[in-house]
């Protein structure tokens, strides 16, 4: 899992926000420039992977903590 | 020669005083069986006394509520004429019962004696855990062992002093009268149980002796009393502090403290154990519970749903990129044509043809054309349809 950019956001619900914001100025491609569009896709991208992780680490830890404790 | 006649109250009265002249007649004891017991309104009781072949009337100028019928008695009293009927009876002083129920008779003459001096009410209050427990029995009777089987039953400490006593004939009493001494002179026991085993009246009755009562009475130590079955009841009974039917019921009696207590603890353990099963029970319960409750608070199905979104996030991001790039390059596209076209308009302007075929293609390669081919000759303002003879390629000196 690549790890660029992920330190930005100080928790899930951060990013997990800022992506939606992201997807709601993308609603209409036609007011957004070209340069625009590209930061917004790298910015996204990079919110998107630091939640998809952080979900993945919380179901890998919710296995452990069965594991350990049942 | 006839006697002059006389009448029947002279002949009565004649009979009475006769009679009442006699001193043997005045001063009868007489020996019978009483029958056909009753009491008057007026309080007086009336019986008949008979024998084997003869009977004669009674009467007592006072209540009699000892006798019964058949009791066999000896009668004090007097004869007596009832004039008015021509009948006799005997007046009767007292009455005494006889064998068996002479003894009785004493026997309950005793028992109003002690009871009113208050020998009965004595009530000592038994050791509730007797340590050290006396008992006056024969150490061969049957007694003794139901008693020491009964104190064996129960889990206490207890010494044991056994005075060996004769508990038949007339010397037991004497034993019996020194146990008590004994035990009290030492005072090491706390309570005395005076005990035999069933027998006959005459077997028990040497515990209705008076010296053994008055030295029961002055025992500062309690005494238990178990003798016999469970009808007989002597006079020591009715002295002793505690009376029971049976050697084993007044054994019973002394340990009820210790059986009280064995019971008791065996409920406490009993209550002790189950409750602390169905408290572990029901804490165990309220874990499992806990452990639900806690797992259900777990973002689990939150999880799967954030992860779809982020997907459709990522999809649309993508998406939209791709769209807009896809628009640029379509708008590019247009814009060239647009510009393509400009330059043709400036073909046409000066007066070269553009020349296309029937679909409007404008013919650029070899390829596009052949013999027969319809091809469109385009003038600023007019349009030629001509069709192909021949086409010859054309090489050029590449400088």
């Amino acid at each position: 899992m690549m790890k660029n950019n992920n330190q930005n956001y100080d928790s899930f619900e951060a990013a997990f926000e800022e992506l939606k914001q992201i997807v709601q100025n993308l609603e209409d491609i036609d007011d957004v420039s070209i340069d625009e569009m590209l930061k917004s896709y790298e910015m996204g991208m990079s919110a998107y992977s630091f939640c998809m992780e952080k979900l993945e680490d919380t179901q890998k830890k919710i296995k452990i903590i069965d594991s350990n404790f049942e | 020669m006839k006697l002059k006649p006389i009448k029947v109250s002279q002949l009565n009265q004649f009979i009475k005083k006769y009679l009442s002249s006699n001193s043997i007649l005045n001063n009868l004891r007489v020996e019978g069986e009483i029958s056909n017991l009753r009491t008057s309104k007026t309080g007086y009781t009336y019986f008949t006394l008979c024998d084997d072949s003869s009977c004669i009337n009674c009467v007592c100028f006072y209540t009699d509520s000892i006798s019964k019928n058949g009791d066999k008695v000896v009668i004090d009293g007097e004869l007596s004429v009832y004039e008015a009927r021509g009948s006799y009876q005997i007046i009767v002083k007292s009455i005494e019962r006889i064998g068996m129920g002479k003894i009785l008779q004493d026997l309950e003459l005793l028992k109003g004696k002690l009871k009113a001096k208050g020998m009965f009410e004595k009530n000592k209050p038994l050791p509730l855990y007797p340590e050290n427990i006396g008992i006056i029995t024969s150490k061969t009777g049957a007694a003794i062992k139901d008693i020491l089987k009964t104190f064996e039953s129960v889990k206490a400490n207890i010494e044991i002093t056994i005075y060996n006593a004769l508990v038949q004939g007339d010397n037991s009493k004497q034993y019996i009268i020194d146990g008590i001494k004994k035990f009290n002179e030492d005072n090491v026991v706390d309570v005395i149980l005076i005990s035999r085993g069933g027998g006959s009246f005459e077997d028990l009755n040497i515990f209705n002796d008076i010296n053994i009562a008055e030295e029961a009475f002055k025992s500062n130590i309690p005494i238990v009393t178990g003798i016999g079955h469970e009808s007989d009841r002597t006079l020591i009974d009715y002295v002793a502090d505690v009376y029971c039917h049976t050697p084993t019921a007044a054994a019973e009696r002394i340990i009820r403290g210790y059986k009280d207590i064995q019971t008791k603890l065996e409920s406490l353990i009993y209550n002790l154990k189950s409750s602390t099963k169905n408290y572990i029970n029901i804490k165990s319960s309220e874990l499992k519970s806990s452990k639900y409750i806690l797992r259900s608070y777990l973002p689990l199905e939150e999880v799967y749903t954030k992860k779809n979104q982020l997907e459709n996030y990522k999809h649309f991001i993508k998406n939209q990129l791709e769209t807009k790039l896809n628009k640029l390059d379509y708008q590019l596209n247009i814009m060239r044509e647009k510009i393509i076209n400009n330059n043709y308009n400036k073909q046409l302007e000066k007066g070269l043809p553009i020349v296309s075929n029937d679909i409007g293609n404008i013919i650029k390669d070899i390829s596009q054309v052949n013999e027969k081919t319809l091809l469109n000759i385009n003038f600023k303002d007019f349009i030629i349809t001509a069709r192909t003879i021949s086409v010859k390629e054309v090489k050029h000196d590449e400088k």
